[in-house]
């Protein structure tokens, strides 16, 4: 059963803006207040995380500029 | 229920900015589960997530649904719909689990967020800013004949209300009735809100409060002109013996604060005041001053009026509950509360009701709060 894991979800905010300047474009899995993997892409993030911690244990989270400040990604409309 | 702080974030251009995100656990419908932190944008038609999200859940991309979407700039990105289910962790029983369409765009470089089709429209999103997060919560009634039904209590209510207010009756009698039915209203209002929240047992007092209220309403309107003037009048009452108390309880800080706030003259003005309204709450050939303005206990008011089950099944074991009771009856189904609540504030409204013209439809809905509502 998947626990979901509220510290690193905090861990996660409160790191926002260090995360942004270290990992922008990356995505990241973060396990116990620690970032455990760091991927290209979400696949390849995980496969790293799983090697550090039970699989779906950890938080992954793509690390982007707001939406609002990439100037045009705000709204998505379906067609 | 689930709620999430705000990312702070720095940015050159603004300043510090707050970005709304949750923590989430999506699905696949193979059961592969990942959790994510997702932005949440309300602006966003639809949820969306980076191409290799669908790897990462195991989804056969090619059986997505195929769509274009467009951002403000006009800029296409081409997409592929999924059906996911999200859960919103929660520590208490409000965990919300959604199924929501997902588009997972042919790129990677999209920002991953969670928008309004299947998400942000399926559950009420509470935007704290005091706290800094934001909180998901169930929709606060399910089915869409109870959402009518609400929209037209609300209606109907108002209307009533409104057209009594508009007639020409004694301005104490308006004074008395407007008093009750602020109060009403403003019970009414905290049982909505409790609800919205899914706050169930914070309902019982007030609950209670509506039920006296309507009681008390129904008695007044019975002989309005001179029932209007004793409750008006119990005022005068009630502020002299909370004086009094100030004087009992010297030593207590809340006491003094209370005696500094006003002066002697303002202190026999009040005195001045009870004398003037005493005789006509007190009976008995002890003169024993009654406890409130309708002279009588709440069992017997309720007796009088025929509500004496009402306040046997429901207000009695509210009134213990209210007290530190060890019972506990608490109505957890937000419909039922409703219609508790509806019931009560109708009685207030037939009672308004036989005062003036009611249309039609008033008259079988007002039937209709009384009856089967009850």
């Amino acid at each position: 059963m998947t626990t979901m894991n509220e510290a690193d979800f905090n861990w996660l905010v409160e790191h926002a803006d260090e995360n942004r300047k270290r990992y922008l474009g990356k995505w990241i899995a973060v396990y116990r207040g620690e970032v455990i993997a760091v991927g290209d892409t979400a696949p390849e993030a995980d496969r790293k995380a799983m090697e550090k911690a039970p699989e779906g244990q950890y938080v992954l989270q793509v690390v982007t500029e707001p939406v609002d400040i990439m100037n045009g990604e705000l709204q998505m409309a379906a067609d | 229920m689930a709620s999430f702080k705000w990312q702070r974030i720095e940015n050159p251009t603004f300043g510090t900015i707050f970005l709304p995100v949750a923590h989430v656990q999506i699905v696949s419908p193979t059961r592969v589960s990942r959790q994510l932190l997702l932005a949440v944008d309300t602006g966003a038609v639809v949820s969306l997530l980076a191409r290799s999200a669908a790897e990462l859940l195991k989804l056969d991309w090619e059986s997505g649904r195929e769509v274009s979407l467009t951002s403000v700039g006009r800029a296409k990105t081409k997409a592929r719909v999924f059906e996911l289910e999200v859960r919103f962790p929660a520590r208490d029983a409000w965990a919300v689990v959604l199924r929501a369409p997902f588009a997972i765009a042919a790129r990677e470089d999209v920002p991953n967020f969670l928008g309004r089709l299947g998400v942000l429209d399926t559950c009420q999103l509470l935007a704290d800013a005091t706290m800094a997060e934001t909180t998901f919560l169930p929709r606060w009634l399910d089915d869409p004949a109870e959402v009518a039904i609400w929209r037209r209590f609300t209606h109907m209510s108002e209307d009533i209300v409104e057209r009594w207010k508009s007639r020409q009756r004694p301005s104490h009698v308006k004074e008395a009735v407007g008093s009750l039915l602020n109060r009403a209203g403003q019970l009414m209002a905290g049982i909505v809100g409790a609800v919205q929240l899914h706050r169930q047992p914070a309902v019982n007092p007030l609950l209670r409060s509506l039920f006296e209220l309507s009681l008390q309403f129904e008695y007044l309107m019975r002989d309005s002109d001179a029932r209007a003037t004793r409750f008006l009048q119990f005022r005068k009452v009630t502020r002299y013996r909370w004086m009094q108390k100030w004087k009992q309880h010297p030593e207590s800080p809340i006491s003094a604060r209370l005696v500094r706030a006003g002066n002697e003259r303002d202190h026999a003005r009040v005195e001045q005041e009870f004398r003037q309204v005493e005789s006509m709450f007190t009976s008995g050939r002890k003169s024993r001053m009654h406890d409130n303005w309708y002279g009588k206990k709440i069992r017997d008011l309720a007796t009088e009026l025929g509500r004496q089950a009402e306040y046997d099944l429901w207000y009695a074991v509210w009134s213990a509950w209210a007290h530190g009771d060890p019972f506990v009856v608490t109505v957890h189904d937000a419909r039922h509360i409703l219609r508790i609540s509806y019931h009560w504030y109708g009685r207030m409204l037939s009672a308004l009701g036989g005062d003036m013209v009611l249309t039609n439809e008033q008259h079988e809905w007002l039937k209709l709060l009384d009856g089967e509502f009850a």
